[in-house]
């Protein structure tokens, strides 16, 4: 069963998707916005990300590109990856 | 821009361009008018030389020409000795003296001064047959010594009618000068006042044209502001679009994904229909202040409020949350008449007034002030509160509609409120601005114009 990562600023939107994929027994983790809190993502490497394509960025009010927003997403599972083996290693 | 204003730029001015078109045509008419005179008068005064002075002077001519001719036959007769000659030279004088009193009775006499003129000749010309008759028949006596001396006698009195003769031509030539100089001076005048007429008229007409002119240019130029205004206001109203479809999409995707989870067998629903719940409240929140905001302009032309009541209202609106809160509301206005509808001003301090509610600080003590006084000329209602406070740039957006700041975003809301207040108060002829200082609180100032009766009051106190 794949792990899955959820980025969705609504919070409702965040916890019925949680609901959903737990009872189907997916392991979930949720980002809620920003760049912050995505790159906190550091339980697991998901399989599946869902990403809100609409997701504004607060400081300059534009929505991030889909684009944008999955190289955040890549850069933070990349620095994740990049620590894990490091962690295993010690 | 709003709808108002560019309403308000229809109204330019419209001067009376007919009136000066009524003038301009007026001044040809009476133009062709005295041309027409003057021809029409001129043609009279030449008519009136033509038909009498001509005519009369012909006539004297004639009457000098017959005396001539009556002395001539005169003295032919008292040379003739032969009867039958005679009998001839005498019919031809009979019907000399025909020709000449034929002549002076056609004379028209045209004032006082000829007429006695005329006179004295026709009574010189009377005195003349008996003693022409007389040597006429000395002369058939054949005693023409005698004849000859009677005609020498007869000498002076020809040459008196002779002198009346030359008097009444002189008359009449000076009648007809004078005449001619009526004319010249009426056709000189008709020309002058015609010439000045032109010169007024052209002028007029040319600033009439230049007046035209640049209405024209200046309707072209507003006429393509407003297609700019118009083209703006279309593409706002495109992004607005954009931006209601995409907030009443996301509390329904909230729905749909609740909908999912009561449909869930195993799972606990009572999440999912709080979130149901909360989507459609969010949605018909939504749909309440767009339809504010499409109401405002038909509600706020010439309507007038009184403060008092407003604040009043607002107080019993805002006082049970605050409450709840433990919030000081302190509420200090002068009453006056403002030209803004009732509800909508209501709605304008109850939206500021929950502004404040829902972006305080979490722990300070919200304190809310709702100040409003009457100035010179116009009200100025102020709302300030003590809480999150916005940056400069947040200021910059806050009246746009759909707009949300960065700390609020947890916060439920539409992004509506603040351009609700705004347009209500643009509606109403007003302006509203924002201080703010990040941390430390938010000023809202909004400046009402003061319905009529208040202004003249204040000018006659």
């Amino acid at each position: 069963v794949p792990d899955i990562l959820i980025v969705d600023d609504n919070p409702d939107n965040l916890d019925l998707l949680t609901i959903i994929l737990d009872a189907a027994g997916h392991e979930v983790q949720t980002a809620a916005d920003g760049r912050e809190r995505l790159e906190a993502v550091t339980r697991r490497i998901p399989d599946v990300v869902l990403l809100d394509v609409e997701m504004p960025d607060l400081a300059d009010r534009k929505p991030y590109s889909p684009e944008a927003l999955l190289q955040i997403v890549a850069r933070a599972l990349q620095e994740k990856t990049a620590r894990q083996p490091r962690r295993k290693a010690s | 821009m709003t709808s108002e204003t560019i309403s308000q730029a229809v109204e330019v001015r419209r001067p009376n361009l007919r009136l000066a078109f009524v003038i301009i045509i007026a001044g040809f008419i009476i133009s062709v008018g005295i041309s027409i005179y003057a021809i029409r008068n001129s043609q009279a005064q030449v008519r009136l030389i033509t038909t009498h002075r001509l005519s009369n002077i012909e006539l004297v001519s004639r009457l000098l020409f017959d005396l001539n001719q009556e002395r001539l036959l005169v003295d032919a007769h008292i040379f003739e000795k032969q009867k039958e000659n005679m009998d001839i030279i005498e019919e031809d004088l009979t019907k000399v003296e025909a020709d000449i009193s034929a002549a002076t009775g056609a004379y028209e006499p045209s004032d006082a001064e000829v007429q006695a003129a005329l006179k004295q000749l026709e009574a010189e010309l009377s005195a003349l047959p008996p003693r022409v008759a007389s040597a006429i028949s000395l002369s058939r006596q054949n005693l023409d010594v005698e004849a000859q001396k009677k005609m020498r006698n007869l000498q002076p009195q020809f040459e008196e009618i002779e002198r009346s003769s030359n008097h009444l031509l002189r008359l009449n030539q000076t009648r007809a000068d004078e005449e001619i100089a009526r004319i010249t001076f009426l056709q000189l005048s008709a020309i002058i006042l015609l010439a000045i007429l032109t010169v007024v008229w052209t002028v007029f007409a040319i600033l009439t044209a230049i007046r035209v002119t640049r209405l024209i240019a200046e309707r072209e130029t507003w006429l393509r502001q407003t297609m700019r205004l118009l083209e703006e206001r279309n593409r706002e109203l495109d992004a607005f679009a954009g931006r209601v479809a995409h907030d009443l999409r996301a509390p329904l995707n909230t729905i749909n994904l609740a909908a999912a989870v009561i449909d869930e067998p195993k799972v606990d629903t009572s999440r999912a229909s709080h979130a149901l719940r909360r989507g459609v409240k969010a949605m018909e929140t939504l749909i309440e202040d767009l339809l504010t905001l499409s109401r405002i302009s038909g509600q706020t032309t010439g309507t007038i409020c009184h403060v008092a009541n407003v604040v009043a209202f607002v107080r019993d609106d805002l006082k049970p949350k605050l409450d709840a809160l433990g919030a000081l509301l302190q509420i200090e206005t002068t009453d006056a008449a403002v030209s803004c509808s009732e509800g909508l001003l209501r709605q304008v301090l109850w939206n500021l007034g929950e502004n404040a509610v829902k972006y305080r600080r979490a722990d300070v003590q919200l304190q809310l002030k709702i100040l409003g006084r009457a100035t010179l000329r116009s009200y100025e209602i102020t709302v300030s509160d003590n809480g999150m406070g916005m940056s400069a740039a947040e200021v910059e957006h806050a009246f746009e509609p759909f707009f949300r700041g960065k700390q609020v975003k947890s916060t439920p809301g539409t992004g509506l409120g603040l351009s609700i207040v705004k347009r209500v108060i643009e509606a109403s002829g007003g302006s509203a601005s924002i201080d703010s200082i990040p941390g430390r609180g938010t000023t809202f100032r909004i400046q009402l114009p003061l319905a009529e009766s208040k202004v003249a009051w204040r000018v006659t106190a």
